[in-house]
């Protein structure tokens, strides 16, 4: 008697009801799809399958952002690679270009003077507020939450601002070089950054009780898509949402460069991992990372600023030796390295993005087995897939 | 409408954010202290910058409650039995910073993970090896990537990028493909992450990753005929030789 209510209990409840499983596509034209992941990307496609409302399996396709970054790059001297680098992401884009830069330096042994350590430390910072807020604006957007979502979209913008102020430009166009900054740190963003600053942390404080406390907005997140510490670890999730999943792991504490040894900072840890703590630690992050930019401002207040020493300004070669590095820098989204192969000539024989996004596409489906379909776009929102870096 | 949750979160729903359980591990200026103690740095004013973000290296992940020291207790034993242990099963431990050749069994630790050549003999054997054995287990795949260092032969280097979440050390390996066409066993049944990685590669260089549970191209079109991240691919291609579709 045993055997057949095993079996029974073994079927899904679509298979006893009689009823085949649904399969919805959410492609990457979905209204629903563009809305949430427009400020990522929006490049995603999803093949869900359903048992009654829960997701049974989920298929994700990437790749229709793919431009062919890595052959680009390999075709042209290294010096020239920072802007196809910074477009693999939005604000993003503008951390990619320091880790790169910081890969390139360690192999071809180029000192960077200290203002121009401490401007990348607090051009990283500011790119974390953004992203992170754009990752809040999304997943705001995907709750129907529409007072966060305009009120992260506007900080998202506010804080942007304030980066291309610091960069002396849109990251497409200015930020790191291999050697220095494209500009050094603006005389007057001392004073821009006060200004700015109470406004950032005015909406942080609207958006924390709006998505955080308001009971309909818990509700959505709170043990939703729950990623244990071991599967985190093993599908290589990096960053916010691996911190959320319980690893006390930051690079910026395990292995710090820049100029974070020298400064103070706590990294927010979570318990269950499930959205609502991915949420939380994304909040966490932006305060102590806009802490860590008045620390940086602080600490650039009346130093040298130095002028902009970058490598390739003006057109000299950058000579890189034969060898190889990876180098991994905390970023918005999770861990990004790039892994550089010299081989002593003009050009590059192999940059290699190690994208976090991508490996948190590929853990979409384990994440999300069991959830409802209407959690797939926050949890994706939330885990903030960059279709720059993933798809590269 | 509301939807219940569970009675087990019902509870905490309501209770401030600082409440919730969140708790923040050592901040950057306990870390300052702790590696003063340990490790002198250059003056940041001076010529290189204090501290070089370069390799991947993390303490041990589980240090959320105790300061992260400058090597563990029995790191040096388990270091040792790394590399003595790769060098029984064949592999060369290269000097990691420039990758040249070198008989040093140097590296493995955090800061400086050691470069280890395999070849195809002792790939499955090593690789096995390093995610199995007891005390060592490089349970993380951090990377997975090929270099195509045509004209030189062997042409293709696979090279993973590994680390261990239980000791915090990070290897990086290089695997030169000695047979044509190109192919290597997958290692997905040891790292599941390997999955789309080896997608990657198999799309974009034509590397044919053995027992793979589904090799089909991930970012390029599924009707698209070539290799592109082949160095030839774009100059003097022959576009059949290199198809994988």
């Amino acid at each position: 008697m045993s055997a057949p209510s095993e079996a029974v209990r073994a079927k899904t409840l679509s298979e006893r009801l009689g009823i085949r499983p649904a399969i919805v596509e959410l492609g990457h034209a979905h209204p629903a799809v563009r809305r949430v992941l427009q400020g990522a990307g929006g490049t995603l496609s999803f093949l869900v399958t359903l048992d009654d409302d829960r997701i049974e399996a989920l298929e994700v396709e990437i790749g229709i952002g793919h431009r062919g970054f890595e052959k680009e790059v390999e075709s042209r001297p290294w010096q020239e690679a920072p802007p196809y680098v910074a477009r693999l992401g939005w604000a993003g884009g503008a951390i990619a270009r320091i880790a790169y830069c910081l890969a390139v330096e360690r192999l071809a042994d180029l000192a960077l003077p200290p203002s121009a350590i401490w401007h990348r430390t607090l051009v990283c910072e500011l790119a974390r507020v953004t992203d992170h807020l754009a990752r809040v604006a999304a997943l705001a957007a995907a709750i129907a939450a529409s007072a966060a979502e305009r009120i992260a979209r506007s900080a998202e913008l506010a804080a942007m601002t304030l980066l291309e102020t610091s960069l002396g430009g849109s990251p497409f166009t200015a930020g790191a070089l291999p050697g220095g900054m494209t500009a050094p740190l603006p005389e007057g963003f001392d004073a821009t950054w006060q200004a700015g600053r109470g406004g950032l942390e005015r909406a942080l404080g609207r958006l924390s009780l709006l998505l955080l406390e308001q009971g309909s907005a818990v509700d959505r997140l709170m043990a939703v898509a729950p990623l244990g510490r071991e599967d985190a670890l093993a599908w290589a999730v990096t960053g916010p949402c691996l911190r959320a999943s319980g690893v006390a792991r930051d690079r910026r504490r395990d292995d710090p460069g820049l100029a974070y040894a020298e400064l103070d900072f706590s990294v927010p840890i979570g318990t269950l991992g499930d959205d609502y703590d991915r949420l939380a630690v994304v909040f966490e992050e932006v305060r102590q990372s806009l802490w860590l930019v008045e620390q940086c401002v602080c600490r650039m207040r009346g130093t040298e600023r130095g002028a902009a020493g970058a490598i390739g300004v003006g057109g000299e070669a950058l000579v890189v030796p034969a060898g190889e590095v990876e180098v991994a820098l905390e970023s918005s989204t999770g861990e990004l390295a790039f892994h550089l192969v010299s081989d002593g000539g003009p050009l590059p024989r192999r940059i290699r993005c190690r994208a976090p996004s991508f490996f948190h596409a590929q853990a979409l489906p384990a994440v999300l087995r069991g959830a409802r379909l209407d959690d797939l776009l926050p949890t994706v929102a939330l885990f903030h897939v960059v279709s720059g870096e993933c798809d590269r | 409408m509301k939807r219940p949750r569970g009675g087990l979160f019902a509870a905490v729903r309501g209770v401030p954010t600082w409440l919730r359980a969140i708790s923040t591990s050592l901040s950057g200026r306990a870390r300052r202290r702790s590696r003063a103690a340990t490790a002198p740095s250059p003056d940041p004013v001076v010529g290189r910058p204090a501290v070089d973000s370069n390799l991947r290296g993390r303490a041990a992940a589980n240090a959320a409650s105790s300061p992260p020291t400058a090597a563990p207790p029995g790191d040096a034993d388990a270091l040792e039995r790394l590399m003595m242990g790769l060098v029984e099963r064949g592999a060369r431990v290269l000097d990691s910073a420039a990758g040249r050749g070198s008989t040093d069994a140097r590296g493995g630790s955090p800061k400086e993970p050691a470069v280890v050549e395999l070849d195809d003999a002792n790939a499955s054997t090593v690789l096995r090896w390093l995610r199995e054995a007891p005390g060592l287990a490089f349970d993380e795949l951090f990377d997975l990537t090929v270099v195509d260092r045509l004209p030189a032969r062997p042409r293709f280097e696979v090279h993973y990028s590994l680390g261990s979440s239980a000791t915090g050390r990070a290897l990086r390996i290089r695997r030169p493909i000695g047979v044509e066409p190109p192919e290597v066993d997958s290692v997905v049944p040891l790292w599941r992450n390997a999955d789309w990685l080896e997608r990657e590669v198999w799309d974009l260089f034509g590397i044919r990753f053995r027992a793979h549970p589904g090799l089909e191209r991930i970012l390029l079109s599924s009707d698209f005929e070539g290799a592109p991240l082949r160095r030839d691919f774009g100059r003097a291609a022959d576009a059949s030789e290199v198809a994988p579709s």
